[in-house]
């Protein structure tokens, strides 16, 4: 239990609670503005950090995962407003429902058994690009799935109108305002993310970081590879799935951006910014990246070229991002980090001399 | 259910509508498959590529004429295309083949939001020369010329000539060996990076010549390259990595049965290729024409 | 006398070529069996075949007297077989402490839920230590594996094989590229290790194979040339013909 109030979820609690008050631009203004942006920041510090669960500790580029944050969201949005289907000429009908628990529930079930399925599909096919090329695929089936069945999913436009839910104990509209929502967010998100912490740093972990390393040494060690593979995948699901559910109720409306390319693109590129070997990177990745994407749409109205940019020089530069520049600077200092990206022999020296272990947190 | 009011032309239309499409996909494919195939690599900027082609078409038909235009386009993209590997591909030939498909997707981001700033937000229509607008009557069905019959024989014609190019030249003999064992073909006295990057050109250049041909008959906008790179990568799933004949057989199921769906049902169009694909992973996860192991 | 291993025909082609050609043949248990021959003689195609890295082409493989043959590299570790690389095959960047934890801990994957209750957790620290010193690697265990020098990367590949106390070990040249003070403390390590276990060793260093072998078993283009004592390997004729001056010592 004291491992769990270690170090990378103290950040992560500390960061939550500064967030509000330094999210968006001016932090003379305390108004809807911000927070608005850090509950945003919150739903994708999930969707990522789910993500790069595959992509930082296995090393799977898993390029679809945008279609759990949409099932999870539009179930949530579906289950919340209400709907009538019709299916081959069996009508069913749905009352609207307010409890976001059963709302909750449904979601991650769906999700998680849609990313079962996948898993069985895919994992035991494919591995690298492939595994990519494939997950991407299967992605676009769902968006593809919410932007054509309008009747039932309320097609390019979406689906509005989502209540927020009430919070036993406080008064029925207490969600409405954006800073309780936040609140209520960050809360979700900070125990949701101690799951992720505890998965990480358990046994099972780390022989996600062996696959990582090196698949075949650990299959001949005696580990199902396989197996594992594709219960981090489905496990990976579930952080997304909450950063749905969340988000429907954020936005009280959702669309098929929900799962599109985009945003799949943008949750490796949060893990990338933030670094892909550490806890927190990709929550830092989201915080940053949606501060930037808020910043530079004010500009100018290519952003997106912007971000590109952005997303190929972190491509360039290496996974460890952020976080892994500020490891460097924690171990070698100022004057050795500085010379160490300068020259070549100096990152070769220091890389001798110090034998430490790599920055896992 | 629709299936009771077809008829035998509705079912002719779509299945010529079908081949069409299904030649434009084989082109946009094989350029990636090729890319795959003897590099390894993916380029999730193709999709971008064949944009860039038919916008280029469109500026350039105005001052050069039609067919200039399309030879012209395809020729800049595939420069592009080897600008592209020279410059942002081969630092990442070290790490893993991830981070290339990651970086040509910014890239992508990228290129889109570069043609909104050229040429501007709103579709744009290259007109086809007059010549080759008038329907021509087959077999007492008239087609449209361009696009059914001139675009599919022309693709075959390509076709041909990258087989001729890939297995009967020396620089296909080259590159394949290459792709076998760099190292050996290096030892030999040839510069493999040059090979790859001539590689790279040429997938890039069918892609731009695909976006050429097309932009007669398609809408031309910034969503272009988006809307056919996923496409695009399906196609290799379902037809095999790195495999030619697989393009061409993947690239025509998928075009065929995606317009038969039309008749049967409409709001699934887009989804029959991951159909094809969901099964092609169950059944023969290698593609059709796929070699065994090589991403498994 | 029980036996470690038994083929039945077992062959390997690679497009063209046959690595290893119809070999049966039975290795009894205990004890330090080499397989040497010229390069290219089929022994590390025959070490793959063994564990499973690779399908046969033909034949069939029994580990002790279980058919083996259809199982995949983890499951065949799980019965009692573990194998090292000839190319170091660590997990460079988890510490050493890390890799032989991994290694300990694949002992109760097969049977453990998903994460370890924490009695498990204080056995494994207690195996994980106890592993680091026999192998000398407890003072670098804190260090990246990719940063040891490479007869230290030698030495925790060994490690590795060591956690999951295995019945049958296969060494794909350990001793490779080693100096000669890492050569003797290997020597030792394997000889240690081989007391109640059968290790089948792929070795080119003649004065170790000689000095610490019960039987070699000698291979060329795919097929077994002789097997027998040290001694009566260096007399063999045929032996002698195919290596010509490798055995001169």
């Amino acid at each position: 239990m004291r491992r769990v109030f270690s170090s990378p979820l103290l950040w992560t609690a500390v960061v939550f609670v500064i967030l509000p008050f330094v999210a968006g631009a001016n932090p003379l203004h305390y108004s809807g503005g911000f927070i608005d942006i850090g509950t945003t920041m919150l739903c994708f510090a999930l969707f990522a950090s789910g993500f790069n669960l595959l992509f930082g500790h296995v090393g799977e580029l898993s390029f679809g995962h945008a279609m759990f944050f949409a099932i999870a969201a539009y179930t949530t949005a579906l289950y919340t407003k209400g709907f009538d289907l019709n299916l081959f000429g069996f009508p069913y009908h749905h009352d609207p429902g307010g409890n976001m628990l059963l709302a909750l529930a449904w979601s991650l079930g769906l999700t998680l058994l849609w990313g079962w399925l996948l898993a069985r599909i895919i994992v035991p096919r494919s591995s690298g690009i492939y595994y990519s090329m494939i997950t991407l695929a299967f992605a676009q089936v769902i968006f593809f799935i919410t932007y054509k069945f309008g009747d039932f999913t309320g097609g390019e436009d979406g689906l509005q109108g989502i209540a927020r839910p009430q919070l036993p104990g406080l008064p029925a509209d207490w969600l409405q305002s954006s800073l309780h929502f936040y609140i209520f967010a960050a809360i979700v998100t900070f125990l949701t993310l101690a799951l992720l912490y505890w998965i990480i740093e358990s046994p099972f972990g780390s022989v996600l970081h062996a696959i990582r390393e090196n698949k075949e040494r650990a299959r001949f060690l005696g580990y199902d590879v396989n197996k594992y593979r594709v219960n981090a995948f489905v496990l990976s699901t579930l952080f997304p799935a909450v950063g749905g559910w969340l988000w429907a109720y954020y936005q009280t409306s959702i669309n098929p951006d929900a799962g599109s390319v985009a945003y799949s693109g943008d949750v490796v590129m949060m893990s990338l910014l933030g670094g892909i070997y550490s806890f927190f990177g990709p929550v830092l990745g989201a915080i940053i990246y949606w501060e930037m994407q808020n910043g530079v749409s004010q500009v100018t109205k290519f952003w997106e070229a912007w971000i590109g940019i952005v997303f190929v020089v972190f491509v360039l530069v290496g996974p460890r991002g952020i976080m892994g520049l500020l490891d460097d600077l924690r171990r070698y200092g100022i004057s050795q980090f500085v010379r160490r990206s300068v020259s070549k022999d100096a990152r070769m020296e220091t890389d001798l001399a110090e034998e430490l272990p790599p920055v896992v947190h | 259910m629709l299936l009771a009011s077809i008829n035998a032309a509705q079912i002719l239309d779509q299945l010529v509508n079908g081949v069409t499409l299904g030649m434009l996909y084989i082109l946009v494919a094989l350029g990636l498959n090729i890319i795959l195939g003897l590099m390894g690599v993916i380029n999730f900027s193709h999709g971008a590529f064949f944009m860039i082609g038919a916008y280029l078409t469109y500026t350039l038909v105005p001052i050069t004429g039609f067919w200039p235009a399309i030879v012209l386009a395809a020729v800049i993209v595939g420069l592009f295309g080897c600008l592209f590997e020279f410059a942002l591909v081969r630092p990442l030939y070290r790490r893993l083949p991830e981070y290339t498909l990651l970086m040509t997707y910014g890239m992508a981001l990228v290129f889109a939001q570069v043609v909104r700033r050229i040429w501007g937000d709103d579709a744009v229509r290259v007109d086809m020369p007059a010549a080759l607008q008038n329907p021509i009557t087959i077999g007492g069905y008239d087609l449209p010329f361009y696009k059914d019959v001139f675009l599919v024989i022309v693709t075959a014609v390509i076709l041909a000539l990258v087989w001729l190019l890939i297995n009967k030249t020396n620089i296909g003999v080259i590159i394949r060996a290459g792709t076998r064992d760099a190292e050996m073909v290096k030892i030999l006295g040839i510069n493999m990076p040059a090979m790859f990057t001539l590689v790279f050109g040429i997938g890039s250049l069918l892609a731009g010549l695909a976006g050429a041909l097309a932009a007669p008959i398609y809408a031309v906008q910034p969503n272009l390259a988006s809307q056919w790179i996923v496409l695009t990568f399906v196609i290799v799933i379902v037809g095999g990595i790195g495999s030619f004949w697989g393009a061409i057989v993947g690239g025509l199921l998928i075009g065929i049965l995606s317009s038969m769906m039309e008749l049967i049902y409409p709001p699934a169009v887009e989804l029959t290729g991951f159909l094809i694909m969901g099964l092609i992973l169950l059944i023969r996860p290698r593609g059709l024409f796929g070699v065994e192991g090589l991403f498994e | 006398m029980a036996v470690a291993f038994r083929t039945e025909g077992l062959t390997r082609r690679f497009s063209g070529f046959t690595a290893v050609n119809n070999v049966s043949i039975e290795i009894p248990e205990g004890g330090v069996r080499t397989i040497i021959g010229p390069n290219g003689a089929g022994k590390t195609t025959f070490f793959n075949l063994l564990s499973g890295r690779i399908p046969p082409s033909a034949g069939r493989i029994f580990f002790g007297d279980r058919d083996v043959t259809d199982l995949l590299p983890y499951q065949r570790a799980r019965l009692g077989m573990a194998r090292s690389f000839q190319i170091t095959n660590i997990f460079g960047k988890l510490s050493v402490e890390e890799n032989v934890r991994l290694a300990v801990q694949a002992v109760y994957d097969g049977k453990a839920n998903f994460f370890l209750p924490s009695s498990r957790m204080g056995d494994l620290r207690t195996k994980t230590e106890a592993l680091l010193h026999d192998i000398g690697l407890f003072d670098a265990r804190a260090a990246l594996a990719e940063n040891l020098s490479h007869g230290d990367q030698r030495r925790l590949e060994i490690g590795l094989v060591l956690a999951s106390d295995p019945k049958v070990l296969l060494l794909d040249e350990p001793l490779a590229g080693m100096s000669p003070t890492e050569t003797h403390a290997t020597v030792e390590l394997i000889k240690r290790v081989a007391e109640g276990r059968t290790v089948l060793l792929v070795e080119h260093d003649i004065d170790v194979i000689m000095s610490i072998s019960r039987t070699i078993t000698v291979f060329q283009t795919g097929a077994v040339l002789a097997t027998g004592t040290p001694q009566e390997i260096r007399g063999n004729e045929a032996v002698q013909r195919a290596y010509l001056g490798e055995l001169a010592e």
